[in-house]
């Protein structure tokens, strides 16, 4: 009997606990295990416990347990491991174990092993690194989505460059014809210059957007109206910038890229703009934010495609058009500033794209 | 009082712990901690006039590293196919999961959930193929653990089917 007591004892020293099954309950047959108390406050040796109620996993285990009992096929049935919150909502891992000894129905709850905590730990780990390397990948695709929008655009200036060469070739032009056309190279020329230095400065950094420079988010969308003045008048649409008063239009990122989300929307518009039309830039001043929208009076977008407007341009899926690599680009931008970039239907059935950008103040930088 | 075994299954870290959690606790974490076996959650949840709880089978999430033991499977009377929505794969090792999963137990009520609908921006499962998936008979229903979106539409839908059937 001392033996017998002894072996009890140890039991519970190596946090197992030992139950006999009963009539409907299990009775503690040893001291009980820190951990159980944890998860059982009552536990106490000689102590019934209902542990279909206590545990609901065993609900399910005992079911096949009491199989086992009635003709016991192979030593031991376990359960396999599950989890069991206790109320500071530490997790334990527990095992159950049914075995029959001298006709005795005896269940053992223990802790996972140590081995099957590294096996935890090592899962947790190698899961971990998986989603890193997930994310790295879809951060490496983003470099090339830019990548390829920014190649996108430099052939479009390197075009006008081209037509204003050959336009020079006419000996008819007058002294202000040709100024006009040098003109209109140059300003070519140097936006091609802002896209390289854009590309530069996207692929040096470590980081997926630089913040330098104070930006004019009024500024911008002048230069950026300015720019697509004569795509407007070509398709008989006017542009109209509408402005709350406030001269605090200094934003969170950089010109030249706020620029270019300016001539992305607004150039988009353009496309979808009926002739006689106004395409509107408004800027609003939200306190922490500037709102700024592009509305038209085109057809809008249609529902089904409102979900998908800024997303990635993703290979294989459906058509998706210049459009949206230059909305995807507005998005990832706008969000690497802070802001946020969203579509809804203009008042009069066109559309509207609102983006709002922090602004620059002293505690914002 | 009526009681269904529902297991929620797909590969790990699709956001079925997180779902579990959101729909009982109404709770969210961002931090990931993987399950180990099984973690089981009841929830009553009324249905018409009824009432029906369910005990919410939280398994670990099957991938390369881990099988699913049939042990976890037995006795469950539905079942939701994790996905989520800004990986693309998840979906697929749902299904084939789902596969390995209907020799086990039939053919028993199953919903599939696009979680993280929250990142709808960012997902990769696009429209064509959840109109692949409703064709091939499921129902799928979007969710987000992080703000809730549909989380508890998507339990009570699958209770009422569970008193159907
Ligand atoms: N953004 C977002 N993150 C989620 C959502 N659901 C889960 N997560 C995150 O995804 C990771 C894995 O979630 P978890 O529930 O542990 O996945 P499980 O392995 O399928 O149980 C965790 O970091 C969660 O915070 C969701 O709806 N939206
Ligand atoms: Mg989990």
């Amino acid at each position: 009997m001392m033996k017998a007591s002894l072996i009890v004892r140890m039991l519970s020293s190596l946090d197992y606990a030992l139950f006999e099954k009963g009539y409907g309950c299990f009775r503690l047959l040893a001291d009980a295990p820190g951990w159980l108390i944890n998860l059982w406050a009552d536990a106490d040796i000689g102590r019934e416990i209902d542990l279909r109620t206590q545990f609901l996993y065993l609900d399910a285990f005992l079911e096949e347990a009491e199989a086992f009992w009635a003709v016991p096929r192979q030593e031991h049935l376990s359960s396999e491991i599950w989890t069991e919150t206790d109320a500071d909502g530490f997790e334990w891992l527990l095992e159950a174990i049914a075995f029959k000894e001298d006709g005795e129905e005896l269940l053992l709850l223990k802790l996972a092993t140590a081995g099957q905590q590294i096996m935890r730990q090592v899962l947790q780990e190698s899961r971990e690194l998986s989603l890193e390397y997930y994310q790295l990948c879809q951060a490496f695709n983003h470099r090339e989505v830019m990548l390829h929008c920014v190649v996108h655009d430099l052939t479009t200036p390197l075009a006008g460059i081209k037509s204003s060469l050959s336009l020079l070739n006419d000996d008819t032009l007058s002294k202000d014809e040709v100024r006009e056309l040098i003109d209109l190279g140059m300003r070519q020329v140097e936006k091609t210059r802002g896209l390289v230095h854009e590309v530069l400065e996207a692929f040096a950094s470590k980081v997926p957007t630089m913040i330098d420079g104070v930006p004019n988010v009024h500024q911008t969308a002048l230069e950026a109206v300015d720019m697509l003045r004569p795509v407007a008048a070509l398709r008989n649409v006017s542009l109209e910038i509408e402005e709350a008063h406030t001269s605090d239009w200094l934003v969170r990122g950089d010109a030249h890229r706020l620029e270019r989300i300016w001539y992305n929307l607004i150039d988009n518009a353009l496309r979808y703009a009926p002739p006689g039309s106004t395409v509107k830039l408004q800027l609003y001043d939200e306190g922490s934010v500037i709102r700024c929208s592009v509305i038209d009076e085109g057809e809008g977008v249609t529902a089904s495609m409102v979900p998908l407007l800024f997303r990635k341009f993703v290979q294989g899926a459906q058509q998706v058009g210049k459009a949206g690599l230059g909305l995807y680009y507005c998005r990832i931008t706008v969000e690497g500033w802070g802001g946020t970039i969203h579509y809804r239907p203009g008042e009069h059935g066109g559309a509207c794209f609102c983006f709002r950008i922090p602004k620059q103040t002293p505690n914002n930088p | 009082m009526i009681q269904k075994k529902v297991c929620m299954l797909g590969t790990s870290a699709v956001g079925k712990t997180s779902l579990v959690r959101r729909f009982v606790h109404g709770i969210f974490s961002d931090t990931y901690l993987t399950t180990i076996g099984v973690k089981i959650d009841k929830k009553v949840v009324p249905v018409g006039g009824d009432e029906v709880t369910l005990l919410l089978w939280d398994l670990y999430g099957e991938d390369r590293f881990l099988k699913l033991s049939e042990r976890y499977l037995r006795g469950a009377a539905g079942f939701f196919l994790v996905v989520d929505g800004t990986r693309r794969s998840t979906l697929d090792d749902a299904l084939q999961l789902h596969t390995r999963v209907h020799t086990v137990l039939g053919e028993i009520p199953g919903i599939i959930l696009l979680n993280k609908a929250d990142l709808r921006q960012d997902w990769e499962v696009e429209e064509e193929d959840i109109g692949h998936l409703a064709e091939a008979g499921w129902k799928v229903l979007p969710t987000s653990a992080k703000n809730g979106m549909g989380v508890e539409d998507a339990f009570t839908n699958l209770a009422a089917q569970l008193l159907d059937a």
